[in-house]
């Protein structure tokens, strides 16, 4: 067939709410539309006229899923203005409930979200009566992310433990000790997970990608390090807005960024284990290399196998963290209040979250920017979508749509992140 | 709670406090706690639903609460997991891809049900973030209070 429209008028298994529209003509791809129609939430308009102090725990309203995130990004570029310099528990402390909101929120997306499409099945529900015991395991593993984000946040969803400067609280030793034997058969878990990932059917796909990740010279970044890509570009956070733009498309609430003069760019678990796979521990690193997946992969469909490589990750550091952990003197650093300008960029589980505020004397937001990854990764699914349904145009129409959906949950999109959502249209005219 | 110490028993709350009438699972919830201290166990949900139907197989039962959407505001459903169908015309309020009825049903798939789940849906009409309660559903908390109350106490649980 020619011409075709394919249409899904809502897009499951996603955060959030949109569709997408691919149209064909006389055998062409000559349009694709990423309609994001959620609306948007105004997080950055009505952080202005607030304290600095608030920002954590607004901005981690955002997302119910990657509230970290939001925190950690937030704190960091408050903390860039008045000179703060956390304490290295502190900062052992950032590592770990990052850990713990990678761990649930990767565990969330492989297995109740995007696993389902590599096995034909329409939802977690169909495939929990087939594997009961994978799904079992896996509710698991996302309970003990969320344990971590609890203990050291206060609650699992929108902590309010996080503060410029450290926290309002920290946990005892024994607090961390009582997950450690969890922590464990989670570690476990991941492995043969991961194995068992490598196993699944790939389609044969490919782009040239220009992956864009933190990097910090010694550890697989969560909280610090310049920005860096697949192509060349390094640069601290602070020079983010000099090198990245955001431009409004109208099918779509959500911003679409852009490298300038580049284009579409790609980040998340695939980039970050690109750019910093030889930051990972060694057992990571060793269980990647056993199923031969390193870097660089290209496939994005090959997102689930990173995915579940950066949760094996987040287990074993959180291990390391746990075992190492001292309960710090106080539970955040003193600093003065000063006017100004700052920037934070974080490793969100979807790829970077940039943060820019500038506060008054008194700490007064005067004005506030929040890059969410779904915003950054929408230009790239687009392309993604252009290519796919290019390569694969032959397929039956309920396969083609089936697997345009795929292709934009390897993403993990967090619409309502970023609006700041999905449904698919493919039109054949 | 006279004679239900041997039931283990737990109310769930859920919902999400901004988005008007879905507050009221929360809201109900905390009331709850306040009224039973610790003879019932009392959660709030609003995205955790995961760990959920992890934990509520070591229940005898569970109540949970939760608004739905319907034109009657107000009104208040019933529905005894196992013996009530629920009607498909309503379906429970999800700002996600899965709602309560989606996770109810994973966890039949899973083999982590309770042994007895009863569900109350309140209907609601305002969803949107910002919105207040509808005062219908404020004036159907009474009643609800009352129905989960008659549940706790009747013989249909061998309390």
């Amino acid at each position: 067939m020619k011409d075709k429209v394919i249409k899904v008028d809502y897009l499951a298994r996603v955060e959030g709410e949109g569709a997408l529209y691919v149209k064909v003509k006389n055998g062409y791809v000559v349009d694709v539309k990423l309609r994001i129609f959620e609306p948007p939430r105004f997080f950055e308009a009505f952080l202005r006229g607030r304290s600095f102090m608030e920002v954590p725990d607004i901005t981690a309203r955002i997302c119910g899923i990657c509230p970290i995130a939001y925190q950690m990004s937030s704190v960091h570029a408050i903390e860039s203005i008045f000179g703060v310099k956390p304490t290295r528990q502190i900062r052992e402390l950032r590592r770990l409930i990052y850990c713990g909101e990678w761990i649930e929120s990767h565990a969330l997306h492989i297995f109740m979200l995007h696993l389902p499409d590599f096995f034909g099945y329409d939802d977690v529900i169909q495939m929990s009566k087939q594997y009961p015991d994978l799904v079992k395991k896996a509710l698991r593993l996302k309970k003990i992310g969320n344990e971590i984000v609890r203990i050291i946040g206060g609650r699992e969803i929108h902590p309010i433990n996080v503060r410029v400067g450290g926290f309002y609280k920290v946990p005892k030793k024994n607090d961390l000790k009582k997950i450690e034997d969890d922590l464990k058969w989670a570690r476990d878990f991941c492995v043969e997970a991961v194995k068992f990932l490598a196993g699944l059917d790939f389609p044969d796909f490919e782009q040239d990608y220009e992956f864009v990740a933190l990097s910090h010279p010694d550890e697989y970044p969560f909280n610090e390090g310049r920005i860096v890509s697949s192509k060349g570009l390094n640069i601290s956070v602070n020079e983010y807005d000099s090198y990245f733009i955001e431009e409004h498309v109208p099918h779509s609430n959500a911003l679409h960024s852009s490298i300038i003069g580049r284009g579409a760019y790609f980040v998340g678990p695939l980039a970050r284990f690109n750019l910093n796979f030889d930051k990972l521990s060694p057992l990571v690193k060793e269980v990647s290399l056993e199923i031969d997946f390193k870097p660089v992969c290209k496939n994005p469909f090959k997102s689930i196998i990173a995915r579940a490589v950066e949760t094996l990750y987040a287990c074993d550091e959180a291990l390391r963290i746990i075992s190492e952990y001292e309960e710090p003197e106080n539970p955040f650093v003193s600093f003065e209040i000063k006017p100004g300008i700052g920037y934070g960029c974080t490793e969100a589980p979807r790829g970077i979250l940039y943060h820019r505020y500038k506060v008054d004397e008194k700490g007064i937001i005067l004005d506030a920017k929040i890059v969410p990854p779904t915003s950054q990764n929408l230009k790239m699914m687009e392309s993604d979508l252009w290519k796919f349904t290019a390569t694969y145009l032959n397929l039956p129409e309920d396969e083609l749509t089936w697997k345009c959906e795929q292709a934009i949950r390897n993403y993990d999109p967090c619409i309502s992140c970023a609006t700041h959502f999905l449904k698919l249209y493919i039109e054949r005219e | 709670m006279k004679g239900n110490k041997e039931k283990k028993i737990l109310i769930v709350g859920v919902g999400n406090l901004y988005r008007g009438d879905d507050a009221i699972g929360i809201l109900m919830a905390r009331y709850f706690r306040k009224f039973f201290k610790d003879s019932v166990k009392i959660i709030g949900v609003d995205a955790t639903f995961e760990d959920l139907i992890c934990d509520w197989k070591n229940f005898d039962v569970v109540i949970l609460i939760d608004a739905i959407m319907g034109d009657d505001a107000g009104k208040i459903y019933r529905f005894e997991y196992g013996i009530d169908k629920i009607p498909a015309v309503l379906k429970f309020y999800s700002t996600h891809s899965f709602g309560v009825a989606e996770y109810i049903e994973l966890a039949e798939a899973l083999g982590t049900l309770p042994k007895k789940l009863i569900i109350y849906g309140i209907v609601g009409n305002k969803f949107d973030i910002g919105d207040s309660i509808s005062h219908r559903v404020k004036l159907s908390c009474k009643n609800l209070v009352g129905l989960v109350l008659e549940d706790l106490n009747s013989g249909k649980f061998l309390f």
